[in-house]
């Protein structure tokens, strides 16, 4: 054995630093395993349309039984629309474009066919996370991109199909479908294919590109400007207090399930806010438990560090003992903690998985970056603190 | 370094009590590389005090010590620590000795730093001084001038320009005695190191270039 580390006896003590290592195990995987649930978690209550972005709403005006007879209007007048842009909480807003013409769709498939008359509406691109050489005009190929409600999906494959002894289809089925268009208006009458690019379960609407209804709109459109019903907003935090506040204010009425997952993101955040306190006034107390160990020590063999430095060792030299003990006792804590989580992680992940079909858990290698972080952090600390201490001897 | 010279140095706890005859303290005093130095008095004058400032371990005076001409006040801890592995080697009264260590171990501890001594020398150096068979006895073991002995040879294993021994044959008889002085000498002579040797009596017999009453 060294003979430093004979003389220092830095082995003495254990109970309490099996005590510390303890402390800090519990500390490090309450924190980490509060931190890994939340990451796993979001996806779970976040917005399954890969191609919406996340933190938006969708505005609308109740309509009452006045509007329905012609007295009042649900659609938003231009100042109220800079209202709400104006807000500090409001990113950007942008408006929905409706057709102004005729749509028929038809869908023929293994010798059936269905055909219905059709409605488009547009939202700025930037609300849009497809990729831009799909989501774009393209009269030539006559192809338009639309992304459909998920509900009307579910509304065939759970309502009509099986009632009408008809098969189910897949998302991906669906998608391979061509449905073909006809739009009318204006004096021009032309074919189009429509492609269903995504399924949304936020949006209650079929969506075209805006470029696309924009031109749509001059070619076949009646020509007169449709008034604005609906809003999208992006926001900083849909879950946000101020933003409920505002809409309640306003009398405006937010669309699809962003309400009740904001509701949902709201809470998981809050749990994970108090799991994680409480993680850390564990790892303080733990590494508090630490440093007055480590000190005790120190006290103890204050004469002997103090001879050792007369002999010429350096004030780094005789904290070494003591730091590797720090190091190794904080290496550790984060090894076994990590375990832990990755423990924790494998009980749940599968029951997430059968919860939602095509779950995807967030990584697991940031959990282990914010243990090292945690973990340098505190071995930094104990270093410094326990450098100090020794040179206070000198 | 040459020269170590102290001018109106005294000891704060000595500030009040009058000092008669001193030949350094509120004096100019001065050690120079390559002498030796016998400083005398009775119990209670400061003779460990004295060696604990040159050694830096204490700082508690009045007046200016100065190493080839600058104060030590201004060292640092990395100054100090140097100096004690390559420039000032010391005997302490209290032998300063690691209790839980061997003979052998604890002079290991300060080779380690310098360096200085091969396994071989350090064997041989306790075996002259009559230690071969307590080289791996715990230090806590030995008797006091047995202790002595081992903090003596620990002692040399550095490079010096000064050595202070603090009473170094207190616990000592007349032969022991005569062996170290040799080998201090030998040791001393082949730096060209300074000695500087406190006693309250009881003294290595040696020719002192210099005696100085505390």
């Amino acid at each position: 054995m060294n003979p430093v580390g004979k003389v220092l006896n830095s082995n003495k003590g254990l109970w309490r630093f099996a005590g510390f290592t303890i402390a800090n195990i519990a500390g490090l995987a309450v924190i980490l395993g509060a931190f890994q649930i939340y990451r796993d978690a979001s996806p779970l209550l976040d917005s399954p349309d890969s191609f919406m972005r996340n933190d938006y709403v969708i505005l609308s005006k109740k309509v009452t039984s006045l509007q329905s007879v012609g007295v009042g209007s649900s659609d938003f007048r231009p100042a109220e629309i800079s209202d709400i842009a104006s807000q500090p909480f409001v990113v950007r807003t942008g408006v929905f474009t409706p057709a102004t013409y005729h749509i028929d769709a038809s869908v023929s498939a293994g010798g059936m066919g269905m055909s219905s008359f059709l409605f488009f509406e547009a939202v700025p691109d930037a609300f849009i996370d497809v990729r831009s050489d799909i989501w774009r005009l393209d009269t030539a190929a006559k192809v338009i991109p639309i992304i459909i409600p998920r509900n009307y999906l579910n509304l065939y494959n759970y309502g009509f199909s099986r009632s009408q002894g008809l098969p189910q289809v897949s998302e991906d089925l669906f998608g391979a479908l061509t449905v073909d268009l006809r739009l009318a208006g204006n004096g021009h009458t032309d074919r189009f294919e429509g492609r269903i690019e995504g399924f949304s379960d936020r949006l209650n609407t079929i969506l075209v590109p805006q470029d696309f209804m924009d031109w749509s709109n001059a070619r076949f459109g009646s020509g007169r400007q449709p008034a604005v019903s609906r809003v999208i907003a992006e926001v900083t935090d849909a879950s946000s207090d101020e933003l409920a506040l505002y809409l309640a204010g306003h009398g405006y009425e937010t669309e699809g399930e962003n309400a009740g997952r904001g509701t949902g993101a709201w809470f998981l955040r809050l749990i994970t806010g108090i799991v994680v306190t409480v993680g850390l006034i564990i790892t303080v107390l733990a590494f508090f438990l630490l440093i007055l160990s480590i000190f005790l020590l120190l006290q103890k063999n204050s004469d002997k560090l103090r001879d050792l430095m007369l002999l010429g060792f350096s004030p780094g030299q005789v904290s070494t003992p003591y730091v590797r003990l720090a190091l190794a006792l904080n290496a550790t804590g984060l090894v076994l903690a990590v375990a832990a989580v990755r423990l924790l992680r494998g009980s749940y992940l599968p029951l997430f998985a059968r919860m939602t079909p095509g779950y995807e858990a967030g990584g697991f290698l940031p959990t282990v970056m914010l243990g090292i972080l945690l973990a340098v952090l505190s071995a930094v600390t104990t270093t410094m603190l326990i450098r100090r201490k020794v040179i206070r001897l000198w | 370094m040459e020269r170590i010279e102290l001018q109106q140095v005294i000891p704060a706890v000595f500030a009040d009590t009058p000092l008669v005859g001193s030949e350094v303290w509120l004096c100019r005093a001065a050690f120079e590389r390559g002498r030796s130095y016998l400083i005398e008095a009775s119990s209670g004058l400061g003779k460990t005090t004295l060696c604990s400032y040159l050694y830096g371990w204490r700082s508690d005076y009045t007046g200016t010590i100065l190493y080839d001409g600058g104060d030590i006040r201004g060292y640092g801890v990395n100054r100090w620590t140097e100096l004690r592995r390559t420039g000032m080697a010391i005997l302490f009264q209290d032998m300063k000795l690691f209790g839980e260590l061997t003979a052998t171990e604890n002079v290991r501890l300060k080779n380690g730093l310098t360096g200085r001594k091969t396994d071989g020398e350090i064997l041989s150096m306790l075996g002259r001084l009559g230690l071969t068979d307590k080289a791996d006895s715990p230090a806590a073991l030995l008797s006091a001038g047995q202790q002595q002995r081992v903090a003596f040879v620990r002692a040399l294993c550095q490079p010096f320009d000064f050595i202070v021994l603090d009473e170094p044959v207190s616990h000592l008889d007349e032969g022991n005695s005569a062996l170290m002085r040799d080998m201090l000498l030998e040791e001393a002579g082949a730096q060209g190191a300074g000695i500087i040797v406190t006693s309250i009596g009881k003294h290595f017999d040696m020719p002192y270039d210099k005696i100085i009453r505390l």
